[in-house]
């Protein structure tokens, strides 16, 4: 379990000859266990906010991951936006992977593997390999490989972004009963506002590029949220205000 | 099943049946010296085998080619991914490459026995020079397919340098290692048989070339058929084996 703090975060990338700024001093926090949405237009930098935190793009500013008020070597699970399945493996290998790859001994990670695999439902297609599974199956064993590990965080791009209305509704009720759980900190990037009402303890609310955060909108709904409920839809009135939509 | 999937044993068979009779057609026409029947030709083939003649030439044949082969998938590996790798190391050895695409089989096996004399070892050097480019070439296109999402993936979960290789890289790297093999494969038995000819005394090329000395057609074709049997039985019972039980993840596309 983790805390992230982010502190002017600043992003540039070179095009030709000039630097152009996609993220502009960015500060938040996310407190341990949260469930923390981020959503924004197109290109204002929502994944670069993802890899930053994971590890895997520099930045200026500074990222700490606290646990318990230490800073500690993080465990962190991703769930990309397009699977990053490895095909030439099958579902429960494709799991294994993550567990392999943070050194757990075979048997304890064979156990694991299964456990997740039951978890997420992908039992039944362990042996199948990426290329013959839906894009369901696919984003479910990315889910299980990335839980596997039991990671301190949980990034998660616009998982279900590819998925169809019934699909994602499953997962979405799925992920939030496991995140119940296993009280992991996630953090969860959509462009679908309403999903991350559905979803969020709190959005933050960002803006076009060069961009900056909003706002942060605290979802006080209590648990287990209805997808029905009007309430929501009150909720995506001030998002969608804050974004200059409405 | 279909039809045609119950009989494809058959109709390979009918296939082959049919070429065989209609060279037995056309024997009748010609002098046997220029085309003999194919009853003549598969006795020889026989007498070839059962004199033990066949093992002993193809056996020499075929360690050249491992040997050649062998050196030229270990060069390939290394100089395909540094290119793959590094720019500048790629833009040094492209002009090489690229020259050692277009040296014909037959300019290289006669500098190879200039340099090296009548030896095993010349057709060993010709089959690695001559197939280390091509190979070279299917890796370096390897390389640069790479999708580097996936070992973004490896790095996030913290995988090390050699799990990321061996579960991520080289598996991407293998269909074109295979390909470039199959090429380079196929090009090693032409280039060791020219060598044989040129001048090596043991070997298939060196019985043709001694068949060729003494006009026997019906020799020659049975060396090249014994041949030509030995190249299907490694691609039917060895190589096509290897590259399904390696590619089965993939999707097969149907029309």
């Amino acid at each position: 379990m983790a805390r992230i703090i982010v502190k002017d975060l600043h992003k540039e990338f070179k095009t030709n000859d000039s630097y152009s700024t996609i993220i502009k001093n960015i500060s938040f926090t996310i407190d341990d266990g949260q469930f923390v949405c981020i959503v924004g237009p197109s290109g204002c930098g929502k994944t670069t906010i993802l890899n930053s935190i994971a590890g895997i793009l520099n930045y200026s500013g500074e990222i700490k991951i606290e646990d318990n008020n230490k800073e500690k070597s993080v465990k962190i699970g991703y769930v990309f936006q397009n699977s990053r399945l490895l095909n030439w493996l099958t579902i429960k290998e494709n799991v294994l992977f993550s567990l392999q790859a943070s050194k757990f001994d075979n048997n304890e990670a064979n156990k694991i593997t299964q456990k997740y695999l039951s978890l997420v439902g992908i039992n039944e297609i362990s042996n199948k390999y990426p290329l013959f599974c839906s894009e369901g199956e696919k984003i479910r064993t990315s889910i299980a490989r990335a839980l596997a590990i039991q990671p301190d965080i949980l990034l998660m791009d616009e998982p279900f972004s590819h998925l169809d209305e019934i699909n994602a509704r499953n997962l979405r009720t799925e992920l939030l009963e496991i995140w119940q759980k296993e009280k992991r900190t996630i953090v969860f990037v959509t462009h679908n506002t309403l999903e991350a009402i559905y979803m969020a303890d709190n959005i933050y609310i960002l803006s076009n590029i060069p961009t900056y955060i909003l706002n942060n909108i605290i979802i006080d709904l209590p648990r287990p949220r209805n997808s029905e409920d009007s309430k929501l839809i009150d909720y995506q009135k001030i998002v969608l205000k804050e974004m200059g939509i409405l | 099943m279909s039809f045609y999937k119950q009989n494809k044993f058959f109709i390979i068979i009918l296939s082959i049946s049919s070429i065989i009779i209609l060279w037995w057609i056309l024997s009748l026409f010609f002098n046997p010296t220029y085309l003999p029947s194919p009853l003549i030709v598969f006795i020889d083939i026989c007498k070839i085998i059962i004199s033990g003649e066949f093992f002993k030439h193809m056996l020499s044949t075929i360690i050249r080619i491992i040997i050649g082969f062998g050196i030229a998938m270990i060069l390939s590996l290394f100089i395909g991914v540094a290119m793959g790798k590094n720019k500048k190391v790629e833009d040094f050895l492209k002009i090489e490459i690229l020259v050692g695409l277009t040296i014909p089989a037959l300019a290289w096996s006669i500098i190879s026995i200039m340099w090296f004399g009548l030896k095993n070892f010349s057709a060993v050097f010709a089959i690695s020079v001559l197939i280390t480019p091509m190979i070279v070439l299917n890796i370096y296109h390897g390389m640069k397919s790479l999708d580097n999402s996936l070992i973004e993936m490896g790095k996030v979960y913290n995988a090390s340098k050699y799990l990321i290789l061996k579960k991520i890289i080289i598996p991407q790297l293998l269909p074109y290692i295979f390909s470039g093999s199959r090429y380079g494969l196929a090009l090693a038995w032409k280039t060791v048989v020219i060598v044989e000819m040129l001048g090596l005394t043991s070997g298939i090329g060196y019985k043709i070339a001694f068949w060729f000395g003494l006009f026997s057609m019906e020799n020659v074709l049975a060396w090249t058929l014994l041949f030509t049997g030995i190249m299907f039985i490694i691609e039917y019972l060895i190589l096509s084996p290897i590259e399904k039980k390696v590619m089965d993840w993939r999707q097969s596309i149907s029309f």
